[in-house]
């Protein structure tokens, strides 16, 4: 009982064989699966991760792509106002001139319709004038001379 | 009276069970076959519980033995720390093997805590890890520097602790298992049936646990204190 003695070599030695057993057994099996399941965990963990970076990576290209192309659109239908605009511009200018044209050359016709109508008037003018002076003189003297004489006189008058 | 002294005596001998006839016969005493059924139980049931142990645990099995080993790790760590996890292994052992020693007595061997070797053997294997951390935390130099802190006077106290230590931790656990058991066989000579069992469960099977669970909660301390 109270007394301490070589058997106390037992326990050093029956303590130290279970503690081998019990590690090798018990602790360092248990541990092991603890650390794979650690391992498997951070691995999803980290693979989770990866894919949630590849996933923004992506939002963030389809992101860009869209703006782009909303960029793209809006300066493609700038432009095509812009030609437009432009174009009818041209026209609007194209047909003010052809209008002034237009005016110009009816000016001119209507000018030149005048000025013949102005001359048959002179002529018939001289003519009636040649024939009323023809009835009071009474006689045929020289028509030629006649018209360029009264010509003439029409001619001063005008200037007159 | 003497009768009972007697027989007290008696029981708590601690008897020669067989010798094993080389270099002239080597004794085993009842405690250490007693030690041995402990250690085969706990290597068997080892086995048992962490047959094919998997990732994704889907037994009740698996997940009992790691509740339990967590549950170990997770004490003595908060005890002393993460960097003193490599002495998790050796205190379970310990806690288990002392917790099945002071139950083994329900089964009707006796308890090889009983035997005043089996308690020395595990305080001077406590001290020699105590002093062991020390060194392995401090280097040889600063083991033996660690003996004149906080302040040089107290270096004979410190050294006589080496000596204090163990013999507390071994004389608490005999103690407390040699009075339980007095008192269990007092109290079955007043009253020899029914009431005893009441006592059992206080003394066999609380008192023992709680042993356990000093012996090893204060080695973890004092482990705690030698790696600081």
């Amino acid at each position: 009982m109270l007394t301490l003695n070589w058997n106390i070599i037992w326990t050093f030695v029956d303590l130290i064989v279970l503690y081998v057993l019990m590690k090798k057994f018990l602790f360092a099996r248990v541990q092991k699966v603890l650390d794979q399941r650690q391992e498997m965990i951070q691995g999803q963990m980290d693979y989770a991760k990866e894919q949630e970076a590849l996933a923004n990576q992506n939002l963030q290209q389809a992101q860009e792509t869209v703006e782009n192309a909303t960029k793209e659109a809006r300066e493609k239908a700038q432009r095509i106002l812009e030609a437009a605009s432009k174009k009818e511009k041209e026209q609007l200018q194209a047909s003010e001139e052809e209008a002034k044209r237009i005016l110009i050359s009816s000016r001119k016709q209507a000018e030149q319709e005048r000025k013949k109508l102005l001359a048959d008037t002179q002529d018939e003018m001289v003519t009636i004038a040649m024939l009323a002076a023809r009835k009071a003189v009474g006689n045929n003297i020289n028509e030629e001379k006649e018209k360029a004489l009264f010509e003439d006189l029409l001619k001063k008058v005008g200037e007159a | 009276m003497g009768s009972l002294a007697e027989e007290l005596m008696n029981e708590l001998n601690c008897e020669t069970a067989f010798t094993i006839p080389v270099f002239g016969g080597i004794p085993v005493p009842e405690s250490v076959v007693a030690t041995w059924i402990i250690m085969a139980f706990l290597v068997v049931a080892s086995l048992y519980l962490t047959r094919n142990l998997q990732i994704v645990p889907t037994g009740k099995r698996q997940v009992f033995v790691e509740s339990c080993v967590t549950f170990l790790q997770d004490f003595f760590t908060g005890i002393f720390g993460e960097h003193g996890k490599r002495y998790v292994p050796y205190l379970g052992t310990v806690l288990l093997f002392i917790g099945c020693a002071n139950l083994i007595g329900l089964f009707g061997i006796k308890p090889p805590t009983k035997d005043l070797n089996v308690t020395a053997g595990l305080a001077i294997m406590s001290i020699v890890l105590i002093e062991y951390a020390g060194i392995h935390q401090k280097g040889v130099k600063g083991w033996v520097k660690s003996f004149a802190e906080p302040m040089p006077i107290i270096t004979p106290i410190n050294i006589l602790e080496i000596f204090i230590k163990p013999l507390s931790l071994c004389m608490r656990l005999f103690g407390n298992v040699l009075g339980a058991f007095v008192v269990m066989e007092l109290i079955k000579i007043i009253v020899p049936a029914v009431i005893p069992v009441a006592f059992s469960l206080y003394f066999d099977i609380f008192d023992g646990l709680i042993q356990a669970y000093v012996f090893v909660f204060l080695t973890a301390l004092f482990i705690k204190e030698a790696i600081e």
